[in-house]
C-alpha cells in the first residue's frame, strides 16, 4: 500500500496542534525572557556602527548563499559612549571601543566584515559543524566551543580533503563586524596537517572543543581596545576551517604507512585551500567585567597510567571507581533503578578533559559495564567497524556522552551485542574507553599517553531488571 | 501594538502550528516546545516588529537551524540511538502498515538530516533545489538524504515513489 506521506505529516501536524493550544507555551515566561534579553541588547558600551547588518543564525549570509546588504564604504568609526554617571551603589561602566568595520580586512580577521568572502572560496560540499556550549555568557568568561568538519554526506564522488590538525577556526562578530577570536584552538601555534580519508568509517576530523576568549582583537590600527573585555550584547560565533581537496576519493597507502606525511600529500595535490564554512550562532554576554577572567590551564599530570588492552569481557574484577586518569572524569546521570525485561536504560553524562594541554583521543560510545559481587557480568559496547570517534578536547573541556541499551552480557565481537541479562540485581558502571590519548602544550609539542586504553569510570548505580 | 502584544499573537495565533512544525523534527513534544520558545525569544529580542507572517517564516528557519545544531552536537549519542530505533521499527512492520500513527515511528527511523529534508519536502512543500539551500548543502547531497530516506521508510510505509521526484514551486505562505 502506497501512504500519502505529505497528507500524513499535515495530519501529524494538525493533530499535534489541535491536542495543543498555543502549542502549550507560556505566554508570561516568554514575554518575561525577552524582556530580559531586550535589556541587555540596550545596555550597549559604544557599539552601533550605522548601517551595518548583523548577521543572524537563521540566514547564513555567506558567499554562494544569501548577501547581507553591503557594509557603505565611510562605516563610521566607533566611538565609545560617555561613561556612565555611577550611582553611589552601582560601579562606573567604562565603555569600549570595538574594532570598526573594514572592508579590505581579510575574511576571518579582525575588523573584517560578515560579508567579505574568504579569499580563495568557499567550500561547494564541505562544511563545518560548530556551536557554542552556553547561549548566554558572563562579561569576562570565555566562550565554551565546538567544531567539527563535515563532508555533506555519503557520496563516491566526494574528494578526500587535507585540513589544519588543529581544526576550525572562529571568530566573534558584532553588528557584522570581527571584534575577536580569528584563530584555532591552538592558538595559531600549530601547524600541521592532517587528512579527511572520507570513507573512512568513524574516523573522520576530530570533534574539537575548548574556549574562545571573549576578548577584543587587535585590528592594528590603534582604534580598538585591545584585550578588553567584550561588553554585554548580542553576538554571533562565526567558525571555518581550511579544506584542501586532494582529487581522490582514496588515500595512498603511503600515509597509511607513515612514508609521507600529510603536509608532503597536500603539497603535492596542488590544490587551493578554501573555507568549509559554518552555520553563524548567536550568543549572548551579559553583565559587566572590569577584566576578562584568566584562564590557568593547570599542570600536564604523570601519562603512566594503567591501561587495559580490550573493552572489558565477561568475568574479570568490575571496574573501581569514580577514577580520574589523566585528570579526566566522568560524571553521569543516575536513569530509573528499575527496568522490565526489555527495557532499555539511558544514561547521559559530561567527560572532562584533563589539565594542562589540549587533549587528543580516540573513543567508542560511553560503555554501561554490568557487574555482580565485584564480577563483570556484562557490558553494552559492541565492538563493530566505526564505532570510534575523534576527539581533540581542551583543557578542563566537557564532552556531553550517552547511552541508550539494553543490559546485555559481554559482546563477542563482530558487531553483535551480547543477550539481555536475566532479572536480577546489578551494579552499573559507567566507563569511557580513551584511546591512545596524547597532549599538546605550547611549550612541550605533542606528548604521547600510554599506548592502549585508559578507563574513566563513573559513579556506580543499581539497577534492578524485572 | 507593543512587542508583548505582537508575541501573544504569534503564540495564540500560530503556537500550535509551530510546535507541531518542530515536532515533525524533533518526534518529542518537549524538545519541540524548547526548539520553538528560544526562536520567539530569539525573534523579539531585536526591536523591529514585523508581521507575524514574517516573525513565523524567521521562527521556522530557526527551529530548523537549532534542530540540525543540536543534532550535530550530539552527533555520536544520536548514532546509538538511531540504531537502537531502527531496530525496534524492525520488528513492529509487520503490524504498523495501515495506522497513521505508525508515520511518527517511521520518521524516528531516519537520521535527523533525512528527516528535515523529508518534512521540507512533504510538509513545506519545498523543491530540491530550496531543501538544498535551506540546509547549505548540495542538491545531490539532498537527493541522496530522501534516497536514504525512502530506503528506511518504504519497508515500515509502502512504496514511496514521489520522495525523490521534484515538484514545480507551490503558491509560498499557505498556511497548515
Amino acid at each position: 500500500m502506497t501512504r500519502d506521506l505529505s497528507r500524513d505529516l499535515h495530519d501529524l501536524a494538525a493533530r499535534t496542534a489541535a491536542s495543543l493550544p498555543a502549542g502549550g507555551l507560556d505566554v508570561g515566561t516568554l514575554t518575561g525572557r525577552t524582556r530580559r534579553r531586550r535589556r541587555v541588547r540596550t545596555a550597549i558600551t559604544g557599539v552601533c556602527a550605522a548601517g551595518v547588518v548583523a548577521v543572524l543564525a537563521g540566514g547564513a549570509a555567506f558567499v554562494g548563499r544569501e548577501q547581507p546588504a553591503p557594509v557603505p564604504a565611510d562605516t563610521p568609526t566607533v566611538s565609545p559612549s560617555p561613561t556612565l554617571p555611577a550611582p553611589s551603589a552601582t560601579p562606573t561602566v567604562r565603555a569600549v571601543a570595538l574594532p570598526p568595520g573594514d572592508p579590505s580586512a581579510p575574511f576571518g580577521t579582525c575588523g573584517a566584515l560578515a560579508s567579505t568572502p574568504p579569499a580563495s572560496g568557499v567550500a561547494a560540499t564541505w562544511l563545518t559543524s560548530a556551536g557554542v556550549l552556553a547561549a548566554s555568557v558572563p562579561a569576562g568568561e570565555p566562550l565554551g566551543v565546538w567544531g567539527e568538519l563535515v563532508p555533506p554526506g555519503d557520496d563516491a564522488s566526494l574528494q578526500a580533503v587535507g585540513y589544519p590538525a588543529a581544526g576550525p577556526r572562529f571568530a566573534v562578530l558584532r553588528d557584522g563586524v570581527v571584534v575577536a577570536g580569528g584563530t584555532d584552538l591552538y592558538g595559531g601555534a600549530r601547524d600541521d596537517l592532517d587528512l579527511h580519508p572520507v570513507w573512512f568509517e568513524g574516523m573522520g576530523s576530530p570533534v574539537y572543543d575548548g574556549t574562545v576568549a571573549l576578548t577584543v582583537c587587535d585590528p592594528g590600527d590603534g582604534s580598538a581596545d585591545v584585550g578588553a573585555s567584550l561588553p554585554a550584547g548580542d553576538y554571533t560565533l562565526l567558525a571555518w576551517t581550511p579544506v584542501a581537496g586532494l582529487g581522490t576519493t582514496e588515500l595512498p597507502d603511503a600515509f597509511w604507512t607513515g612514508e609521507r606525511t600529510a603536509e608532503e600529500i597536500v603539497a603535492a595535490s596542488g590544490a587551493t585551500w578554501v573555507a568549509a564554512l559554518a552555520e553563524p550562532v548567536p550568543f549572548s554576554i551579559v553583565g559587566t567585567a572590569e577584566e576578562a577572567v584568566s584562564t590557568d590551564p593547570g599542570e600536564v599530570p604523570s601519562l603512566d597510567v594503567p591501561t587495559s588492552e580490550q573493552p572489558p569481557v565477561c568475568g574479570v574484577p568490575a571496574p573501581a571507581g569514580p577514577s580520574s586518569p589523566l585528570g579526566f572524569s566522568l560524571t553521569t546521570s543516575t536513569p530509573t533503578t528499575t527496568l522490565a525485561a526489555g527495557e532499555e536504560v539511558a544514561v547521559t553524562g559530561v567527560l572532562t578533559a584533563g589539565p594542562g594541554g589540549r587533549w587528543s583521543l580516540g573513543t567508542p560510545q560511553l560503555d554501561l559495564v554490568v557487574s555482580t559481587d565485584g564480577v563483570v557480568v556484562g557490558a553494552t559496547l559492541v565492538p563493530a567497524d566505526g564505532w570510534m570517534f575523534l576527539l581533540d578536547l581542551g583543557p578542563g573541556t566537557p564532552y556531553d556522552v550517552g547511552a541508550t541499551s539494553l543490559l546485555t552480557t559481554c559482546s563477542g565481537g563482530g558487531g553483535v551485542p551480547g543477550t539481555p541479562l536475566p532479572p536480577g540485581t546489578y551494579t552499573v558502571h559507567p566507563v569511557m574507553h580513551l584511546s591512545h590519548p596524547e597532549v599538546w602544550t605550547p611549550a612541550g609539542g605533542t606528548q604521547e599517553g600510554p599506548q592502549g586504553w585508559v578507563d574513566v569510570v563513573g559513579e556506580p548505580f543499581e539497577v534492578t531488571v524485572r | 501594538m507593543t512587542w508583548e502584544d505582537e508575541l501573544g499573537r504569534v503564540v495564540a495565533e500560530r503556537g500550535g502550528a509551530l510546535v507541531a512544525y518542530a515536532r515533525l523534527l524533533t518526534g518529542d513534544l518537549h524538545a519541540a516546545q524548547d526548539l520553538v520558545q528560544d526562536a520567539l525569544v530569539n525573534a523579539f529580542t531585536r526591536r523591529r516588529t514585523r508581521p507575524v507572517d514574517e516573525v513565523e517564516a524567521y521562527v521556522r528557519r530557526a527551529i530548523l537551524n537549532a534542530y540540525l545544531d543540536g543534532w550535530r552536537r550530539r552527533r555520536r549519542l544520536d548514532q546509538v540511538v538511531h540504531l537502537v530505533a531502527t531496530q525496534t521499527h524492525a520488528s513492529d512492520e509487520t503490524s504498523a502498515v495501515g495506522d497513521r500513527a505508525d508515520v511518527a515511528a517511521a520518521l524516528d527511523a531516519l537520521s535527523p538530516r533525512e528527516r528535515a529534508c523529508v518534512v521540507l519536502r512533504f510538509y513545506d512543500d519545498l523543491t530540491l533545489p530550496e531543501i538544498a539551500h535551506r540546509l547549505g548543502v548540495s542538491d545531490g547531497a539532498v537527493k541522496r538524504y530522501l534516497s536514504d530516506a525512502r530506503r528506511r521508510l518504504e519497508p515500515l510505509l509502502g512504496p514511496q515513489p514521489d520522495l525523490l521526484d521534484d515538484v514545480p514551486t507551490i503558491a509560498k505562505g499557505a498556511r497548515r
